[in-house]
């Protein structure tokens, strides 16, 4: 098979991993799953804006640092199936590469339009 | 070519070389596939030696049995099962797993991927047994015990290291650990 | 005689390749058609060493003084191709991995990927020729 089902996404090529941090909610999820370890997250709670009048302070998580090392990935793809948000997904840009290994870990964060 | 299952016959471990000549020799489509073993300690203190037979259709059958986890021993098959030594030798190291002759005593084998056992790079150890730590990620932090969030999940641990009260800092005079608690987190883990 | 590829078929850029385990298929497969098979110390504007695969500690040894003959024959870029020569990849946690090529020689470049894909390779190639 070399063509996704009708109806399906088209296939993307799988030449790194891109995150949405608009749909992460630092769950840590993918930080858990990937076996090679190479996902890091930083993130600090804030308090849930707009709650209705009289209820108690809530506070929710939000994402400050993200990170995958591209020298232990293994694009076994598992962060991107587990995550329940959606934020995680194969992206068909290469990671230029670089001429420091430290520099393998890189922010996957898609620009923001 | 679809899939057919193995046959799977369990073997005592005393019939070991008399049952697997037999069903070997019985078919002359079958032909030597391959020998290894699996750990399994956690359920039974006890090694599993597998042979497995193929066809060119593809079906197989598998002749497996069991020896106790301390000094384990099993008869050769290399006399009757050509090409059977080079996996021997391999389950052996890998296992610590003694293949013998037919009166028991244990046969000599070169190291085939380690280093011998006193040499530099030995791994100090069998690697595929199930309580065989990985040093590397048993020193290296989890990433998902940094970050800040902690506080907001459950407690959770990474497939495949044990705990360090198990393994690493126990106190002096605790005797070693139990192959069986340090083996436990080698399965994966469910959420 | 260790095999090298005249890339470019044109004496600009040779290619040596040090295949160890899967990467070692990318880099066949991002060889150009035009590609001219030479004796791995022939002489060329760039040289190019591409580690591709896992090294083991047996073989490590060995891959370092390849890779250090390459740099003696002239300006060398030393890739690291795969995630294996780079820090490990998949296999880091293993007793008989390398956790990088850049433990025993220096790298110029680290390509990630479990493989990359050929035009990763290629990509490169292009740039080492025109830098």
């Amino acid at each position: 098979m070399t063509q996704p089902p009708e109806g399906t996404a088209p296939a993307v090529r799988h030449s790194s991993i891109a995150l949405d941090r608009g749909l992460c909610t630092s769950c840590v999820i993918c930080v858990v799953e990937c076996p090679a370890w190479c996902i890091h997250l930083t993130s600090h709670p804030e308090p849930v804006p707009d709650l209705p009048p009289g209820a108690r302070m809530r506070t929710h998580q939000v994402l400050d640092t993200f990170t995958i090392d591209y020298g232990t990935c293994l694009y076994c793809g598992i962060c991107i199936e587990e995550c329940p948000f959606d934020a995680l997904a194969w992206d068909a840009r290469l990671v230029p590469p670089p001429v420091v290994r430290a520099d393998l870990v890189t922010d996957p964060s898609r620009p923001t339009d | 070519m679809p899939d057919m299952p193995d046959a799977v016959r369990a073997v005592a471990a005393d019939d070991w070389v008399v049952e697997v000549s037999q069903v070997f020799d019985a078919d002359p489509a079958l032909s030597f596939d391959w020998l290894s073993a699996c750990d399994e300690i956690g359920q039974t203190d006890e090694f599993r030696i597998v042979v497995r037979f193929d066809r060119l259709d593809g079906s197989g059958i598998r002749l497996e049995t069991r020896v106790r986890r301390t000094d384990p021993r099993l008869a050769s098959l290399r006399e009757v099962v050509a090409g059977s030594e080079w996996p021997e030798r391999e389950t052996s190291e890998l296992f610590g797993i003694s293949f013998t002759s037919a009166a028991g005593v244990p046969l000599p084998s070169e190291p085939l991927l380690l280093p011998a056992e006193d040499a530099p790079g030995h791994p100090g150890g069998w690697p595929l047994r199930k309580d065989f730590v990985l040093g590397a990620r048993a020193v290296t932090p989890w990433p998902a015990d940094a970050g800040g969030a902690e506080d907001v999940r459950r407690r959770q641990a990474p497939a495949g290291v044990p705990d360090p009260a198990i393994w690493g800092a126990r106190p002096v005079d605790s005797g070693p650990p139990d192959p069986a608690e340090v083996a436990a987190p080698s399965g994966r883990r469910r959420r | 005689m260790v095999r090298g590829w005249d890339w470019y078929g044109d004496g600009s850029v040779v290619l040596v390749d040090i295949p160890l385990a899967c990467c070692g298929l990318e880099v066949e497969a991002a060889i150009p058609s035009g590609a001219v098979e030479v004796d791995g110390d022939a002489p060329a504007t760039h040289r190019i060493v591409t580690v591709s695969g896992t090294v083991t500690n047996p073989v490590a040894g060995q891959v370092a003084a390849a890779v250090d003959h390459q740099r003696s024959l002239g300006p060398t870029t030393v890739v690291a191709f795969g995630a294996c020569p780079a820090a490990g990849g998949p296999y880091w946690d293993a007793y008989s991995v390398l956790k990088g090529i850049d433990q025993l020689v220096a790298v110029d470049r680290f390509v990630p990927g479990c493989p990359p894909t050929p035009f990763a390779l290629s990509a490169l190639v292009d740039e080492v020729r025109d830098a």
